[in-house]
């Protein structure tokens, strides 16, 4: 029984060795990959770190065509005469064509990899992909970081979606709740990449359809996974004069109620603001006009995203996870998407405003 | 003896005893009834002092009062020749008075001891300042001066048929354990060996395991140290001419802990305690994981660090095994170096070792920055630990560490990491479990060895053991 024990641990170190070696000197980054698909090959950019002289880390992109994500990595590999490792991938971009497809079929390999990381941001961009790979003046910074910072920023501002490949994937899997990414746009000298806002999917594939910033930005308040701030900025019209409001979303509720082909979602919306020059918050009559105001408001604008989502029949809120779990019969009347393209959605949203700077 | 033999051929047959040796001193004086011969080394008796014992012997002899030889600094007993040489070695002076066959000691050898400073390689911020010196009494001495108690038992017996060397335990006998006691004197009186030289020497027969690299036996110079730790029931052994001390049975933690613990605020004590616990580990793992890292799993480097270790690994011609047995090699042989080297320009070679060939190791690309930084940060943490055996121990474990790491990455860590728990368990100090109060876990002194608790807090008797049966032999229960 030892003997056998100790054969066994000495095997056991056969089963992992210096074979599994991958000494990082031999090894290039790749923070930043963009793929794009044409009439049915597969054209990926790689950028990676070079390092020229100790000290200098640069990058430089790399091109590899094939049919597959592992094919165009290993064409790259051969034409730069080094390895790609894609552990520290921080950034995807997929051209809109590319996310026409499934995108979890084609990102197979980031899964069945063990060294692969499912934390990488993930983006859609318009138009040529090649574009978007080079450092432009105007970035300041390297490409991977520029990406990496502007989606960590925008997030945070709920501007889009916190959504890393793992995330992506269970929201690609769930027939229940449509997947929506970061839009990625160049801005209008050509200069600069700029984030447009999001771009909706519906039944895995992209649907063709984006919403602006502040439309996506809704869309992550009605779902309920906004960032660490949350803006929203009105005109109130007082007499012949307007002052702006600018109030940020501090504690909120939803409540959804789903009836045969209504939902009527309410949200209660607690506010601060943080900018309104006409003063007075104090004034009980102020606030009142300045709640209903911005309710009216703001029930027009999610009415009018929500009705955005239905053009694209893309259920981004994830309405269909509650439907699917506490009204199986309108789960059942047919693809989820289209159920939810024909429904009655109603917002009403209810604000108050609970803080009022240190002003008053 | 023989009466008919003269005083002058007494003399020469005991300085045949002793060889002949030149600082040999037997003399005849007189006495009230006849003479007598003083014998002793003048090398190790002050000759002064001697006069003015047997001034004050002859005296009470000649008031003839009745037992007149015994007094505090001597005793009679009757001659032996093997009493008279032992007494003689050991720096007595021995009065012969051949007539009623008797003989008479008195006890006063001056070996030459220097006073009593703080040991350098234990130096504490609060508490004493004190450390033990080259000589059994006087550190038996400076214990007793802390423990003012009946209870203290101070036994000796000698070792070694040509050294002769006295050897001494002392332990307090309400709180040792008494099965402890007679496993420390049937290892001390099994020792047989012609020649003990040191107090290592002793340790290597008095230890549960010889081959581990974990010391069973604490070796301190500290007086407060032994005191604190023959309170809790341990025994500490001593040696005459060793300026240390060995205690046992103690825990691989009881050489986390230092005097500074415990005469330190509380909190600041667990803080530091804490620290030299996880130090143990930096000064064992960091190396290997750096290793594993660079080597096998680089993608578990967050995106920003994984540039800079990048740029630092880039142009390194080596693997980073080879890289780190480098800078390893380079500032053991500057510690090793920097022992032997005369006090005044030991701080010099040190910084021009360390920073001099440090920096320029890094800029001639031989090593990368990173890892200097990692051997360096073990080799601090690895000092941290407050007692010299521990130290050399946990510099000798980060080695078969690296090894595992460059052959099989994190997998080979962690097989080592199993490897080395699964030995410490094993180990036995005095038959005491060595990883104590956590394996075996007791609930009651496990925080003590994490934290230093306030002292109004522990009614119990602190004891290191609590008592179970001998470890049996094969593993098992403990």
């Amino acid at each position: 029984m030892k003997k056998l024990a100790l054969i066994s641990i000495a095997c056991s170190f056969l089963l992992a060795g210096c074979w599994d070696e991958r000494l990082y000197k031999e090894f290039t980054i790749v923070p930043l990959v963009g793929y794009d698909r044409e009439e049915g090959e597969l054209t990926g950019y790689h950028t990676y770190t070079t390092v020229s002289a100790p000290d200098m880390l640069s990058y430089s992109t790399v091109v590899g065509k094939g049919a597959s994500v592992k094919e165009v990595g290993f064409d790259a590999n051969r034409k730069i005469g080094e390895t790609l490792d894609f552990s520290q991938l921080q950034v995807i971009l997929v051209s809109e064509e590319m996310a026409k497809s499934n995108l979890l079929e084609t990102f197979d390999v980031l899964f069945r990899e063990p060294h692969n990381r499912l934390s990488s941001k993930l983006a859609v961009v318009e138009g040529e992909i090649a574009s978007y790979m080079e450092k432009t003046e105007e970035m300041g910074l390297e490409a991977p970081d520029f990406y990496l910072k502007n989606l960590k920023t925008a997030a945070a501002h709920s501007i889009i979606p916190d959504i890393n490949v793992n995330e992506a994937s269970t929201r690609i899997n769930d027939k229940g709740i449509d997947l929506f990414l970061p839009y990625i746009k160049m801005s209008e000298s050509g200069e600069i990449p700029e984030l447009a806002g999001v771009a909706l999917f519906s039944n895995k594939v992209f649907s063709g359809h984006t919403l602006d910033d502040k439309e996506s930005l809704i869309v992550n308040i009605l779902a309920k996974q906004p960032g660490k701030f949350t803006v929203f900025s009105y005109e109130w019209k007082q007499g012949n004069k307007t002052y702006p409001i600018t109030v940020e979303i501090a504690r909120y509720t939803k409540k959804w109620n789903i009836h045969d082909n209504q939902i009527d979602a309410n949200y209660k919306v607690k506010l601060s603001v943080e900018e309104f020059a006409h003063n007075h918050l104090n004034d009980e009559k102020t606030v009142k006009e300045l709640e209903q105001f911005l309710s009216k408001e703001m029930t027009k604008d999610f009415n009018k995203v929500i009705k955005k989502l239905q053009e694209a029949k893309s259920d981004a809120v994830g309405f269909g996870r509650t439907v699917r779990a506490f009204h199986p019969h309108l789960w059942n009347e047919g693809k989820w998407q289209d159920t939810f393209a024909e429904l009655d959605i109603e917002v009403k949203v209810k604000a108050k405003i609970a803080h009022s700077g240190i002003l008053n | 003896m023989d009466e008919v033999q003269s005083m002058d051929s007494l003399i020469l047959s005991i300085k045949n005893i002793f060889h002949n040796s030149t600082d040999l001193v037997v003399r005849e004086v007189s006495w009230k009834d006849g003479s007598a011969l003083v014998c002793f080394y003048n090398t190790i008796t002050e000759s002064g002092e001697v006069n003015r014992q047997i001034e004050i012997l002859r005296h009470r002899s000649i008031a003839d009062l009745p037992d007149w030889g015994n007094t505090a600094a001597s005793s009679v007993e009757a001659f032996s020749q093997s009493k008279l040489v032992e007494n003689v070695t050991n720096g007595f002076v021995a009065i012969f008075f051949p007539y009623p066959n008797l003989l008479l000691t008195i006890t006063m050898p001056s070996f030459e001891t220097r006073s009593t400073q703080e040991p350098s390689n234990e130096l504490v911020i609060r508490g004493k300042h004190e450390g033990f010196v080259e000589s059994v009494d006087k550190n038996i001495s400076l214990i007793r001066k802390s423990l003012g108690v009946p209870d203290l038992v101070v036994q000796d017996l000698r070792l070694g048929e040509d050294t002769n060397t006295k050897v001494t335990y002392v332990y307090i006998e309400s709180i040792a354990d008494p099965e402890v006691i007679k496993e420390v004197e049937t290892r001390l009186e099994h020792i047989h060996a012609s020649k003990i030289m040191g107090l290592g020497q002793i340790e290597d027969y008095l230890e549960d395991s010889v081959w581990t690299p974990f010391p069973q036996w604490l070796t301190t110079e500290r007086p407060d140290r032994v005191v604190a730790n023959i309170l809790e029931g341990k025994v500490a052994v001593f040696m005459n001419h060793s300026p240390a001390a060995l205690v046992a049975p103690v825990t691989f933690f009881s050489f986390y802990e230092s005097p500074d613990d415990f005469n330190g605020r509380v909190l600041v004590g667990s803080f530091f305690r804490l620290l030299r616990i996880i130090s143990f580990f930096i000064a064992v793992f960091l190396p290997a994981f750096y290793i594993a890292l660079t080597g096998f799993h680089p993608e578990i480097l967050p995106y920003e660090l994984s540039k800079k270790v990048k740029l630092a690994v880039e142009f390194i011609p080596y693997r980073p095994m080879v890289e780190a047995l480098i800078v390893e090699l380079f500032i053991e042989v500057i510690r090793e170096a920097t022992i032997r080297l005369p006090a005044p320009i030991g701080p010099t070679i040190g910084i021009v070792g360390g920073l001099v060939i440090g920096d320029a190791i890094v800029n001639a690309g031989l090593v990368s920055n990173l890892m200097v930084i990692v051997v360096a940060m073990t080799a601090i943490s690895s000092f941290v630990v407050p007692n010299v055996e521990m130290n050399t121990t946990v510099r000798i474990l980060r080695f078969p560490f690296m090894l595992a790491a460059s052959f099989f990455g994190f997998f080979g860590i962690a097989i080592g990491t199993l490897i080395l728990f699964i030995h410490m368990m094993n180990q036995s100090s005095l038959n005491q479990p060595y990883l104590s109060p956590v394996i075996p876990f007791d609930p009651s002194r496990f925080k003590n060895v994490f934290f230093r608790l306030p002292y109004f807090k522990s009614r119990k008797q602190q004891q290191t053991f609590t008592h179970g049966a001998p470890k049996q032999k094969g593993g098992g229960k403990t």
